[in-house]
């Protein structure tokens, strides 16, 4: 099994107005910190 | 505080293993993330859809090299409070917010932005995606400037006070602490080392699947770009190299003296060694071979000029001459290598012979690891050989380590090395095999409007239309 990142669409996004496009942006970006301080945690706690 | 010498020694070998094992993902993402810009920027520019099945084959190998060098960082940021207690302690603030901000730009530049390059292209459009994309470039990039500060400080420091309690305490301007004397030197090698791995492993990907098929279109250009890179970077990173070395002879010059095997000195020209064994307990080195002058030739540029040897150092601030002699070696061997594939990708280009010259491409297999053995081989030549200190001349590593036991130490090695070994073993065994499929038309995730022409009814065979189908952009000369 392979997982692939999605890269299609791009045409669509661009017709979204910018707003969305910025909110998204800014919710992908929150929930990728937030992912890796999530691993980041439980390596801490795994060495701690 | 009596310091345990196995203790010390397990800390040594444990943070020597864990670094070892990250620095070899950092060393290829930096390259590659700067890659899929440009990758990303052509595919904008030109509209070829070579381009962005490229991009798309790089994104997922690059999604699990900087995964794994970013779990293996955190890793590393933790292990300074575990073993190394008292060094985090004395030089904490200096350090420390010169590391939080590699961190937080881990985090928020890099972390942040690739999420957006793997799951955003349908939400925040294509100018957007390749600005996500620029970010993660620029954070791999500032990341390795934050902690090559770090570093570069802990070899040449200059900036601090000494506080009342003992601890190294920022002075009148940070600008001296992170612009230290051997910081430009070392960042800037560094990262074209980074570049010249990936490269090297771009180039190795695109070679094995030449063999295969020296029609395949995306082969042939991940092929040339790789070999541009090579030829072109690899002369700068033999110059740059040099800089470096200078600029240690002069701030950490018993570090070259190991390098250069030179246990005597030298008052009327050094040679350069090429080969010898080093026998530190005698002061000597055996079975020398050897360019008369060629050392002070290079490194003063002067055949006559005197060179000091380690007679003029004390033992105890001596580093382990044999480990520096040899990786130095090996980094310097690795690199001109790399310049020897770089010209003979010249010679085969200009003959018209990249693409089916198959002795060219196995070398370009045989090298493609290399530059992972070079990052590491150079990363011991200057941390070994900065050895007895971990900040150069004024903190031994023997008062850095934290007050701990043998048996613990030994554990905690014990269990870093299985976990590794089994984590990062599956993630390299993942990447190898992304690696041995190839690139091809319509990568999974990318759509296609342009499948070739519509067929009219009737009998006239189309094109094959699976994911190995063959590429819809005719084969290019060159990059």
């Amino acid at each position: 099994m392979r997982w692939e990142p999605k890269l299609e669409g791009g045409d669509r996004g661009d017709a979204r107005p910018l707003w969305q496009r910025l909110g998204w942006l800014v919710l992908i970006w929150v929930a990728s910190v937030a992912a890796l301080g999530a691993v980041a945690y439980l390596l801490r706690l795994w060495i701690a | 505080m009596t310091i345990d010498a196995t203790a010390l020694i397990l800390a040594r070998a444990q943070f020597a293993f864990t670094v070892s094992f990250h620095f070899i993902f950092p060393a290829f993402s930096i390259g590659l993330a700067s890659y899929l810009a440009v990758l990303e920027g052509l595919w904008l520019k030109t509209g070829k859809p070579l381009y962005l099945d490229l991009f798309k084959y790089w994104l997922k190998i690059f999604s699990v090299a900087f995964a794994m060098g970013v779990v293996s960082g955190i890793v590393m940021s933790y292990q300074f409070g575990t073993n190394w207690a008292v060094f985090s302690d004395k030089a904490g603030p200096v350090i420390g917010p010169l590391m939080a901000y590699e961190v937080l730009t881990a985090f928020f530049l890099e972390a942040g932005f690739l999420g957006v390059m793997l799951f955003g292209m349908n939400k925040v459009g294509k100018k957007l995606h390749f600005a996500a994309t620029l970010m993660v470039a620029l954070g791999t990039a500032v990341s390795a400037f934050w902690i090559i500060s770090v570093n570069s400080w802990m070899q040449t420091p200059v900036g601090y006070e000494i506080g009342a309690n003992g601890q190294f305490l920022p002075g009148p301007s940070w600008w001296a602490i992170v612009f230290n004397p051997s910081f430009p030197y070392r960042l800037v090698h560094t990262v074209i080392a980074a570049y010249l791995t990936t490269a090297l492993v771009v180039g190795g990907v695109g070679a094995w699947h030449l063999l295969k098929d020296k029609g395949n279109a995306h082969a042939r250009k991940m092929f040339s770009m790789a070999m541009w890179m090579a030829a072109l970077v690899a002369p700068v990173q033999i110059f740059v190299g040099d800089l470096h070395g200078l600029n240690t002879l002069e701030y950490q010059p018993a570090k070259v003296m190991a390098m250069e095997g030179h246990f005597e000195s030298h008052p009327d020209g050094a040679p350069l060694y090429l080969f010898g064994i080093p026998d530190q307990a005698n002061q000597r080195l055996d079975y020398a071979i050897g360019i008369p002058k060629a050392s002070s030739l290079i490194l003063k540029h002067d055949p006559n000029a005197p060179l000091a040897g380690l007679d003029t150092i004390k033992r105890a601030d001596q580093p382990p001459v044999a480990i520096v002699f040899w990786t130095f070696r090996i980094m310097v061997g690795i690199g001109f290598a790399m310049l020897g594939l770089g010209l003979w990708s010249l010679f085969a280009r200009a003959r018209g012979r990249l693409y089916d010259w198959r002795g060219l491409h196995r070398a370009a297999i045989v090298m493609a690891p290399m530059g992972f053995v070079a990052v590491i081989a150079g990363w011991a030549t200057t941390e070994v050989g900065r050895q007895p200190f971990t900040i150069y001349g004024l903190l031994r590593t023997a008062d850095s380590v934290s007050p701990l036991s043998a048996p613990a130490v030994a554990v905690s090695l014990a269990a870093f090395a299985i976990v590794y070994s089994a984590v990062f073993g599956v993630g390299v065994w993942y990447i190898l095999r992304l690696m041995a499929s190839s690139p091809h038309t319509g990568e999974m995730g990318v759509k296609r409007t342009e499948r070739g022409p519509t067929r009219t009814a009737g009998i006239t065979p189309g094109p094959a239309q699976g994911p190995r189908e063959r590429p819809i952009d005719p084969p290019t000369g060159d990059a």
